[in-house]
């Protein structure tokens, strides 16, 4: 775009637009990549506030104005029974029993509201149950239930009968000829309901107490009727439907899976680790970096070559030397066969020769001990390596899943955060909003100790490739 | 006086350098040494589980015979770990590249973005992987409903993950967009030792975009290159976690499986992961035995990538 072989004669105006242009196109770009690499982070928030059942569904943004399906009713008619059953999960509920002549009757689904109406029912008491997926259920708002289980349900003779307060009801007047309409919403802020599709009559519902809504219509004509009610919610209600924050604190204080605990014992591993770390590799990075010792090139040179070896084939023996000390469950079986870190001993090394040979004579002169200059002049200089020393072993042993995985039994209190998401996986594998709910307490420490800490894992991590 | 003063100076040194000498010997040096013991030996009877060690019958190199000549799921980690290194270490490279020149740019906001690509490499690979689980899944997962969107429904059935062709390349392409940013910051570290001059030459010369990255950018960069495909085949050697966060079911683990020369192996059983099966499953020698096949091929693939990065030199 830039080149100047294409274009020798541009005009300066088009020629700064052009940079602009193909500024505006790179920011994009990056803005892209940035989308896809921390999709799984993003994705993984997401899932974690979602409602259980809602997680593996399609939906993000709320309905806020949510249409009932056309629930169809009789002026005129004989008495009805209305049964009701609220269930998310559920596909299909039929209701079963001596209220129905045995026969199963379909109740129809309006979101988690089934609901079926009755007809020519003789008057008296009835028994029944609801068969909820291919289980039978008792129906929960029964005020009566027999010894074997089934619901009961009095039928009266001159009225419509149901089991506990309806949440869609309608009910005409014998007498007087008037529908009274029920609907239960307590969330909602405006209820209308449209009776006989859209040419026929829209009714406003008015606040009722329990959050049902209710409005008195007359005027119907006797015969089948069909009434739609339209609930209008605000945009934070709506969103309810879909999102939780109850998935965090159900995992932090599971019982089986206590991730508050897990946390605290990632919390220990990883800083103690880092703290000891630091520890031997300053003082050895010291060493090598300072002082003239006999047999300083070959043990610098056999430290060299051991990092050639696979991290994974010391896991074997380094497992047997756990067992040995008695160390399985333990916080230093976790910590300890990691703390000498050969990487941090060399960024140690090359850090502390630039710290200039003149500065720690002066100390000496001035009658420090060796002890009191490694405090006063190594340790304040080094600190900018050090702290990036600490962040690195820290995030790295956070993330140690293979090691602290074969150290702990599965019921070991010591199980850190991805230890204890593994077995809370086998668990719960399909509770993926829990799931990510617990990933979350094991991703957003690191990644906010990250963002507050960058530069330091920049030099770090450069300075480890870029020089050998 | 002078003498005194060195045996001084050695013993404050080794005074500094004990902690981590201990540690190392005891945690590192030892355990290759007694892994080495392992290798020779193999576990009999398997006794109680703070001694399972204590029970070991030496065989030579029962084991490495047995793994070299009669095992070919040992060969087929091998095989599977090359494919994953192959499919994981170029794309690393082109898209780290990518990304530092990208960034190289005086973009607005370029700092945010810079930490942006970079942070998924201090992530913790197990629970990323889990998160892919997810984003992997039939029927509900993110990519599935994408495709499925856009016409195809070819994995609405098993998941990118429970088919064999698609299992390893999707979790190297996971892993891949977790660690582009770390090749990014190696390559960037490398291009601001490039003098913004030479750049300004190549422009006066008539060098477009791509030209001037390949002959001033891409040569000087050549270094990390190397570097990169050593840290990557190291990483294909060591991978583990990553398989067992996407690869490992309760039922099925490796999988998914398919038919080779008559065995029934797993397309995602890379040799850390084969290496782990045979520790889990308390074969303590072999996976000792393992462990040093491995090693060697780890250090022939270091002599040759120092061999060729003196070559590069002279």
């Amino acid at each position: 775009m830039d080149s100047a072989d294409n274009a020798p004669r541009r005009s300066p105006s088009r020629q700064a637009s052009m940079v602009r242009i193909r500024k505006a196109v790179l920011v994009l770009v990056s803005t892209w990549m940035t989308v896809i690499v921390l999709l799984p982070i993003g994705w993984m928030i997401m899932i974690a506030f979602k409602r259980e059942g809602q997680a593996l569904k399609f939906q993000f943004l709320p309905v806020t104005n949510q249409r009932s399906i056309a629930y169809s009713f009789e002026v005129g008619a004989a008495p009805i029974v209305t049964l009701e059953y609220r269930d998310d999960t559920a596909q299909q509920v039929t209701v079963v029993g001596e209220l129905t002549g045995d026969e199963p009757v379909q109740m129809l689904r309006d979101g988690a509201l089934f609901r079926v109406v009755l007809t020519g029912i003789a008057p008296g008491k009835r028994t029944y149950h609801f068969v909820v997926d291919n289980t039978t259920r008792p129906d929960p708002r029964a005020t009566e239930t027999t010894p074997v289980g089934e619901s009961v349900i009095e039928v009266a003779a001159d009225r419509g009968s149901s089991n506990g307060p309806l949440d869609v009801s309608i009910a005409t007047e014998l007498v007087e000829q008037t529908t009274s309409l029920s609907f239960r919403a307590p969330d909602a802020t405006n209820v209308t309901a449209t009776i006989d599709g859209d040419a026929g009559r829209a009714v406003s519902l008015a606040r009722g107490p329990g959050g049902t809504w209710q409005a008195n219509v007359s005027g119907l004509s006797p015969g089948a009727h069909s009434v739609e009610f339209l609930k209008e919610r605000t945009f934070w209600t709506a969103l309810g439907d879909i999102y939780t924050t109850n998935n965090f604190s159900e995992v932090l204080f599971n019982k089986d899976f206590p991730f508050i605990r897990f946390f605290f014992n990632s919390l220990v591993v990883a800083t103690s680790a880092g703290i000891v770390t630091v520890i031997l590799c300053t003082f050895a990075g010291y060493a090598f970096a300072k002082k003239q010792f006999p047999g300083r090139d070959t043990i610098f040179y056999v430290l060299l070559a051991s990092m050639l070896v696979p991290g994974l084939i010391f896991v074997v023996p380094q497992f047997a030397l756990v067992s040995e000390f008695g160390w399985i469950n333990t916080y230093q079986g976790m910590v300890l066969p990691h703390v000498s870190n050969i990487f941090g001993l060399f960024l140690m090394r090359q850090y502390i020769e630039t710290i200039p040979d003149s500065l720690l004579e002066a100390a000496r002169i001035d009658g420090a001990s060796e002890w009191q200059v490694f405090r006063i002049a190594i340790v304040p200089l080094a600190m900018p390596i050090i702290i990036t020393l600490f962040l690195i072993t820290f995030v790295s042993q956070w993330s140690n899943f293979l090691w602290q995985f074969i150290t702990n039994t599965p019921d070991s209190p010591l199980r850190t955060l991805p230890v204890g998401l593994n077995l809370f996986k086998g668990q719960y594998d399909i509770k993926w909003e829990l799931i990510m709910a617990g990933a979350c307490f094991s991703i957003i420490p690191v990644a906010i100790i990250f963002a507050l800490t960058q530069r330091y894992f920049i030099q770090g991590m450069t300075s480890g490739a870029v020089k050998e | 006086m002078a003498s005194v003063r060195n045996r001084n100076e050695t013993l404050i040194a080794y005074l500094f350098l004990a902690p981590f000498l201990i540690a190392f010997v005891v945690f590192l040096g030892y355990p290759i040494v007694y892994s080495l013991y392992l290798s020779f030996h193999e576990t009999t009877v398997f006794t109680d589980w703070f001694n399972i060690f204590g029970d070991m019958r030496w065989t030579g190199f029962g084991n490495y015979s047995d793994l070299l000549f009669n095992d070919f799921e040992f060969w087929w980690s091998l095989y599977r770990t090359l494919i994953y290194a192959l499919l994981m270490i170029p794309a690393q490279i082109v898209i780290g590249f990518f990304l530092a020149v990208l960034l190289r740019e005086k973009l607005p906001g370029r700092d945010f973005f810079r930490g942006a690509y970079f942070m998924p490499h201090v992530l913790d690979v197990f629970v990323v992987g889990t998160i892919w689980v997810l984003i992997y899944s039939p029927n509900y997962g993110l990519l599935d409903v994408l495709l499925t969107r856009i016409g195809i429904d070819y994995f609405s059935s098993t998941g990118v993950l429970g088919n064999p062709w698609t299992a390893l390349p999707a979790i190297a392409f996971a892993l891949v967009l977790k660690s582009a940013g770390f090749g990014m910051i190696l390559f960037l570290a490398a291009m601001s030792n490039i003098p913004e001059s030479v750049y300004e030459a190549a422009d006066i010369d008539g060098a477009n975009f791509w030209q001037k990255h390949h002959h001033v950018t891409f040569p000087l960069v050549k270094p990390i290159i190397l570097f990169l495909v050593i840290t990557g085949l190291m990483g294909a050697l060591n991978a583990f976690t990553e398989i067992y966060a996407m690869a490992a079911t309760k039922y099925a683990q490796g999988g998914p499986f398919i038919d080779s020369f008559g065995h029934t192996v797993g397309v995602t059983k890379v040799s850390g992961f084969y290496l782990y099966k045979t520790f889990e499953q308390g074969d303590y020698g072999r996976a000792a035995a393992m462990s040093f096949l491995l090693l060697i091929v780890a250090f022939t693939i270091s002599v040759f990538n120092a061999r060729l990065l003196r070559s590069e030199k002279v």
